[in-house]
């Protein structure tokens, strides 16, 4: 009998001491193995493409088209496009954002520096023109501000809908930003610094109040092992597949602008037959409605541009390229 | 033209891969060790154990060479065995030393012969020798052949039913073969292995033998790692029918199995070898019979006190193991059954010796790339806290087993605990890392450890003739 209770004692004292260790064992390790999962899923795995898009999500272009009838300063003959692609706040910028000699990058401007502009933009009272008043005035059917711009941005980078956007937002500013339509995320995860984020679809309904979406290939914004961007490496059929997929996965086909600037006749032939509008270059000039509509060219704000060299480029007066010779390694 | 940095791009897509087989790893070696300690933890409790009437007759063999230093301290644990049914050979593997010498001052050995059943080969026989005083006793006085040979040669020798295979540094507790009769009383245990603990970790007076952890840190180390290994490992092992080495140290098995396994294989990794070749045999003409592990039979064995020569057993381990899993390549998932084939492949083989270069590999990957910091953070601090979680599981379960420790010595351990968990197991990493790469440039180097022979005195007749001799 006492063998028993002593047993059956025992048991007791196995099962609070279990008991004991379990909880505390789930106490410990659970949060750390949700800590983990988060952080895979936010910044570790390989982002999943939006299954949806965005001409699934039913939302149209900006419409915006003002009266420019009562503008007193007169009105452009041409106009101003600048060309962006990542905007990232000083305090964020890592490693890879600078080049060897700790130069930044051309393509990322600070937040800072974005701001500034902006405030300029804002301040000496300049037009910023959606892509529908652009597409007017390039067609001759509307005359535009003697001081507009149009803002364009490439890639599709997480860093401008979470830093650019709302500057834009609070200035009423309108921006063309061109997708690569493939690399659009699922998920809307939280801003990481140190990984190269693309935007997720929903932040690209929830921008589309200020962003008017453009093509920039649907997975062809790539090099292949030679160094010859997709759009030339591959033949014409493949080239034609893939921008046609970007089109119908924006549900338009307004605006386009070639990776890395590259293109040639047979990509300006492939743009008429998918009924794209407009095409922008990497060509510094600015736009008139005289000049060829699917090699518009634009203006690229680099890192290296100071408050002067932005105000020339806006006010039309200055050649800059002297500067960028000096500043860009292969010219 | 811009200059795009492709570079980005390209070392961002390619990360993603990398990273999902680290973190695939680290998930199945959180698998394995929360199984190692909740499988445990939830079956092992204390039981009144009620011995059988019935001793089956036991053969206990002794492979020595060269082992003056210690054979005294294994002969004395055999004199304390309390068990009848027994014959005890040690085998003398040609040895260079007075380990026949050592024989002949305890044992009044006289020449004799002793019939033996002559299907192992094994090296020539030079004499047998028995015990005047303690006719149970043999010694097998051989040519020497190496430590396989040796144990073929007793298992041809041996008689009894049950033979237990112990090393020259085992010293059996005096209930262990008591254990080992009552675990073989199950038709179904083809083998069953023994549970060693560490000499240095016990205070012995008298006939008692009290854990103490007031030692140098590299035998706390290893006290702590084979408490772990056998109380939670091999028991987890034993419940899912995966156990794969039955330690050399003290391992059991039914002579039948033996010889239909056709002894030892003559390779160092012996006792990781013929228990894989009885798994094969379970999962072939054995099929229903078991390998089990015994906590409750004990025995203690001298680990090596210098890092050099823990070093030196190490290498050797690894060395072993990679031998056997080249040696059974073939035998996985065909012969040997599906948890023991996983837990081999997977758990020793992918994370203790793959895994090892990939976990020393790590910091260096995130170092260069200065990416993933975070992440190579919180893998940290969870394999820090459940080595930490399974050590402290180690001793409550241990407990459970009458494996008591003073407060102070719980202290002691907890403080030592972190140190354990980040500085000790990366130097086991080391050895794992080094002994597989040795393995295929020097595989016949098996370099052994030193012994120690510290004295362990009982109160026994042999305790005078241990002082006399080591002038104790």
């Amino acid at each position: 009998m006492s063998g028993i209770r002593s047993e059956v004692k025992m048991m007791k004292k196995y099962t609070l001491a279990n008991l004991l260790f379990t909880v505390t064992f789930l106490v410990i390790l659970g949060p750390l193995g949700y800590w983990l999962y988060d952080y895979v899923f936010n910044y570790g795995l390989a982002p999943v493409a939006a299954k949806e898009t965005l001409s699934d999500s039913n939302i149209s272009p900006l419409s915006v088209n003002r009266d420019f009838s009562k503008v007193k300063e007169g009105y452009a003959d041409k106009v101003t496009v600048l060309m962006y692609h990542h905007i990232i706040p000083k305090d964020q910028l890592q490693k890879q954002h600078f080049t060897e000699d700790g130069k930044l990058v051309d393509m990322v401007v600070t937040l800072e520096e974005f701001t500034k502009q902006m405030n300029y933009l804002k301040k000496q009272n300049y037009t910023v023109l959606s892509l529908k008043e652009f597409e007017l005035f390039m067609t001759k059917q509307k005359k535009v501000p003697a001081k507009s711009v149009l803002i364009t941005i490439d890639d599709g980078y997480k860093n401008v809908f979470e830093f650019a956007y709302p500057v834009l937002k609070k200035h009423g500013f309108y921006a063309v930003h061109f997708i690569i339509t493939g690399s659009i995320t699922d998920k809307t995860v939280a801003y990481d610094s140190s990984s190269l984020q693309y935007a997720s679809i929903d932040e690209m309904k929830k921008a589309a109040d200020v962003f008017d979406y453009g093509n920039h290939t649907n997975a062809f914004h790539r090099r292949n092992n030679n160094g010859v961007s997709y759009l030339l490496a591959y033949d014409r059929e493949k080239v034609k597949e893939d921008l046609a997929k970007a089109n119908e996965w924006l549900g338009r086909s307004t605006a386009f602008a070639a990776p890395y600037g590259e293109y040639d006749p047979t990509t300006l032939d492939i743009l008429k037959e998918l009924n794209i509008k407009m095409a922008f270059t990497v060509e510094k000039g600015y736009a008139q409605p005289s000049q060829h509509i699917l090699e518009i060219p634009r203006y690229g704000i680099y890192p290296f541009y100071t408050m002067e060299d932005f105000k020339k480029i806006v006010e039309q007066n200055g050649d800059l390229s002297h500067k960028e010779n000096e500043q860009m390694g292969d010219g | 033209m811009i200059i795009f940095p492709e570079a980005l791009l390209e070392k961002l897509e390619g990360n993603p891969m990398i990273l999902m087989i680290t973190l695939v790893l680290f998930c199945l070696f959180i698998l394995f060790h929360t199984l190692y300690i909740f499988i445990p933890l939830y079956t092992c409790r204390a039981q009144k154990r009620v011995y059988p009437a019935k001793e089956t007759g036991i053969s206990v063999l002794i492979p020595a060479y060269n082992e003056t230093l210690v054979i005294e301290n294994c002969l004395m644990g055999i004199l304390n065995a309390d068990y009848r049914n027994l014959e005890v050979l040690f085998i003398n593997d040609g040895s260079t030393d007075d380990t026949l010498a050592t024989f002949h001052k305890h044992l009044k050995l006289t020449k004799t012969s002793k019939p033996k059943q002559g299907v192992l080969d094994h090296k020539k026989i030079k004499d047998v020798y028995r015990s005047q005083k303690y006719p149970y006793i043999w010694v097998i006085d051989k040519e020497n052949g190496g430590k396989a040979d040796a144990l073929n040669t007793g298992i041809d020798f041996a008689e009894k039913e049950i033979v237990i295979t112990l090393d020259a540094d085992s010293i059996l507790e005096p209930n262990s073969l008591n254990e080992m009769n009552l675990t073989f009383s199950d038709d179904s245990v083809a083998a069953a292995g023994g549970l060693v603990n560490i000499v240095q970790g016990f205070k012995h007076s008298e006939k008692k033998w009290i854990p103490q952890f007031n030692i140098p840190g590299l035998i706390r180390y290893q006290v702590v790692q084979y408490l772990t290994a056998f109380y939670l490992y091999k028991t987890a092992q034993s419940k899912l029918g995966a156990l794969t080495v039955i330690s050399g140290a003290f391992g059991a098995f039914r002579r039948s199995v033996l010889l239909q396994a056709n002894g030892y294989r003559i390779t160092v990794g012996e006792d990781m070898d013929i228990t894989l070749r009885i798994q094969e045999l379970i999962g072939t003409t054995l099929k229903g019979k078991r390998i089990i592990f015994v906590p409750q039979a004990v025995c203690y064995t001298e680990c090596p006190a210098s890092l050099k020569n823990l070093y030196r057993q190490r290498i050797r381990w690894q060395k072993a193991f990679v031998d056997c899993i080249i040696t059974y390549r073939k035998s996985f998932y065909r012969k040997i059954n599906f948890t023991a084939s996983t837990y081999v492949l997977l758990d020793s083989l992918l994370l203790g010796t793959l895994c090892a270069y990939s976990m020393l590999m790590v910091p260096i990957i995130v170092l260069v790339t200065m990416d993933h910091f975070q992440l190579l953070f919180i893998l940290l601090t969870i394999s820090t806290i459940l080595a930490i979680m399974q050590d402290i599981a180690t001793l409550i379960v241990s407990r459970r087993f009458g494996h008591f420790y003073s407060f102070r010595d719980y202290l002691a351990l907890i403080l030592f605990l972190p140190l354990e968990v980040l500085f000790y197991r990366i130097t086991g990493l080391f050895f794992v890392t080094f002994g597989t790469i040795l393995y295929f440039f020097d595989k016949d180097g098996w370099s052994r450890s030193e012994r120690i022979g510290q004295p362990i005195m009982f109160d026994t007749e042999v305790k005078v003739n241990v002082r006399d001799t080591l002038g104790g």
